[in-house]
């Protein structure tokens, strides 16, 4: 196997693990792998580090989708056994067209997470360059796709990153309008 | 417009720019698919598992793309790449160089031997000690090149050697339009005759140069990495000769010389004149250890305490970025002015400006700073020089950052190490031969 990062060739250990539980086969080696910084418990599973960047870069702007499949494990063993519908957040169709595919979904399609789309980006804008007084100050960035049944639904909103909120929260209380009965979310990165 | 010459683009990068819808209009260009029968388009890569398929949202289909080249931009099977294939560029003839020192013989002969060779389009091999003063030599050559009309790249490995040449060439041929290609660098969308360039940068390049330099071809990544030996060969046309500069020429490189009858000039001899600092070994037992519990090396601390006391900007080469960083918040306590760099360092060239410039007393280092760095007066001490990182090249090239400068021929290089290995008796063996060379 080739390190999807530092291309180097390495052999995956073999544990018991894997033998009698449904793992995937890992596409970083370890030394890469050590470099991500874990976080257990919380509404994120990892931290924004030099290597994160450095990862979202290759993966975003450079377009690397392969990169969808190195946390296909963690984010399978986070959200297999939610009971929740998943959302992913969409990007605008301007964005997809130009980055090719949806970052978000891509993550959820390499670990064989169902999600149900509901919401569509309205304004073509990007987060990442904005204060976080513009953030707030947004109005309606996303919308609601229409025949979805919402009322006394439970959702899971999944993002790949959490800085301020702003998506987040915007999203949540869009759906809680529109007759949610619980909203949680979760994020791959915590900045 | 004429930018796009002998470069291989992706469409989309260049395609709302007036000139590219110029070349369009005038039907100048080329077009092919990004990947085609299995094969990258601006790589030649054909290793399958460099390909990664995918569904594409904007051909809502299947699209495979290539990872080998990817920080180079995506290439896709989507994806629409263009070449030249317009009237070329009429080409400045007029050139001349300012260089305000005088060649020595050796190195005027060594400059018409490369001449005489690029003429002949044939392959040379200068091979000359650090510090022999190579940009130099090249120098003639170059300008000989360029006033026939011919397109010249020079081409290194590294990163920090085109930060370190640029501005040489730039002062030098101040008629010369010259580009300078790294990641991250900007690039003005005009044609030059005159590249220097990583040799990753060459993969956006076909049949582009009459002739090309190869400087430091010994380095890391250019032997391990087929693709940049591919992108060097692909990036010139098919009869320019390739001249080959180094200090420490690998065994193929020199294999293949003799079998392909290349010119060779051999400098053993600095420029002035003054011998090679061969370096001295100082045993220090785990020096990893100590510095990772927070500790000095008291050997390694009476060494920099006399640099400081001296006032000598000194270089401390480790073998890893963790060692870079663990050093130098420990380093700090003694000097302020003590600072770090590796390759993923943003702020690199300024603080390499910042030592030479005195306003740093010293630079821990990786291995990126073993070539093409001259610093006055420099002092360099090696930590784990026992590490496989460390091969003889690399502690040749290490060694030869010491005593450039004519007014400080001379300088203290040590090897710190844990255990004695054949790459720095070989390398201690191999300046002590150049230095009895016969000139």
């Amino acid at each position: 196997m080739r390190c999807y990062l530092c291309e180097r060739v390495f052999l995956p250990q073999p544990t018991w693990s894997q033998l009698f539980t449904t793992r995937y086969e890992a596409v970083i080696c370890e030394r890469c792998n050590e470099q991500f910084e874990r976080i257990d418990g919380g509404k994120a599973l990892f931290a924004y580090n030099a290597t994160m960047k450095d990862y979202l870069h290759r993966y975003k702007f450079l377009k690397d989708v392969a990169l969808a499949q190195v946390f296909r494990q963690d984010i399978h063993h986070a959200l297999r056994h939610r009971q929740e519908i998943i959302v992913p957040v969409p990007l605008h169709k301007n964005r997809l067209q130009e980055r090719t595919f949806s970052h978000v979904h891509e993550l959820l399609e390499q670990a064989d997470i169902m999600y149900t789309n509901m919401l569509m980006k309205c304004v073509d804008d990007r987060q990442s360059q904005k204060t976080l007084q513009q953030r707030q100050a947004d109005t309606k960035r996303f919308d609601l796709l229409p025949h979805v049944p919402i009322v006394n639904k439970r959702i899971v909103i999944f993002d790949d990153i959490f800085t301020t909120g702003a998506t987040i929260f915007s999203i949540q209380q869009l759906l809680y309008e529109h007759g949610a009965s619980h909203v949680d979310y979760i994020t791959l990165i915590q900045a | 417009m004429h930018f796009l010459e002998g470069r291989i683009v992706d469409t989309c990068v260049y395609e709302h720019e007036a000139w590219f819808q110029e070349a369009v209009a005038k039907k100048f260009l080329v077009y092919k698919a990004g990947i085609i029968d299995g094969q990258c388009q601006r790589c030649r890569n054909t290793n399958l598992s460099f390909f990664y398929t995918f569904h594409c949202a904007v051909c809502e289909d299947v699209c495979t793309y290539c990872r080998k080249c990817i920080r180079l931009g995506r290439v896709s099977s989507c994806t629409q790449l263009v070449t030249w294939n317009g009237p070329p560029y009429t080409r400045a003839i007029a050139h001349h160089y300012n260089f305000h020192g005088q060649l020595t013989a050796a190195q005027q002969h060594a400059a018409e031997q490369i001449i005489d060779s690029l003429e002949q389009k044939r392959g040379h091999l200068l091979h000359a000690v650090c510090g022999a003063g190579k940009t130099e030599i090249l120098f003639q050559p170059i300008v000989a090149a360029l006033k026939k009309g011919l397109r010249v790249c020079v081409a290194t490995p590294r990163t920090d050697v085109v930060l370190e040449l640029f501005p040489r060439f730039q002062q030098a041929f101040s008629q010369t339009s010259i580009q300078a290609l790294y990641g991250g660098a900007t690039v003005e969308p005009i044609f030059a005759q005159l590249i220097i360039a990583t040799t990753h940068q060459l993969l956006r390049f076909e049949d582009a140069f009459d002739v090309m330099i190869v400087d430091e071809a010994d380095a890391f990544p250019y032997t391990y990495d087929d693709m940049l030996q591919q992108a060097v060969h692909k990036a010139k046309t098919p009869d320019a000769p390739i001249l080959f500069v180094t200090a420490t020429p690998t065994k193929p490189l020199l294999k293949q010389m003799k079998k392909e009858q290349w010119g060779y000039s051999f400098l053993p001899r600095r420029y002035h004149g003054y011998a090679l600092p061969v370096p001295t070994m100082r045993a220090l037992r785990r020096a990893a250890k100590q510095i990772r519990s927070g500790k000095i090396p008291s050997k390694l601390k009476g060494w920099i305490e006399e640099r400081l006391a001296q006032q000598q900007p000194f270089l401390l080469f480790v073998p890893t970025v963790e060692l870079v960083k663990q050093l130098v918040p420990l380093l700090q306590q003694l000097d302020e002015q003590i600072d770090g760099v590796y390759a993923e360092d943003e702020a690199r060239k300024e603080k390499v400006l910042a030592l030479r410039a005195q306003q740093l007393k010293g630079l821990v280092t990786t291995t990126i700073l073993e070539r093409g760095i001259t610093i006055t007066n420099v002092q360099v001490a090696v930590i784990c020089a026992d590490d496989a990182i460390f091969d003889a090249g690399a502690l040749i090239q290490i060694s030869g950052r010491v005593g450039r400068h004519q007014a400080y021929p001379t300088g203290d290089i040590v090897l710190f190490y844990d255990a004695i290995t054949l790459a720095m008796d070989e390398a201690i063996r191999e300046i002590k031969r150049l230095n009895e060379v016969r000139v």
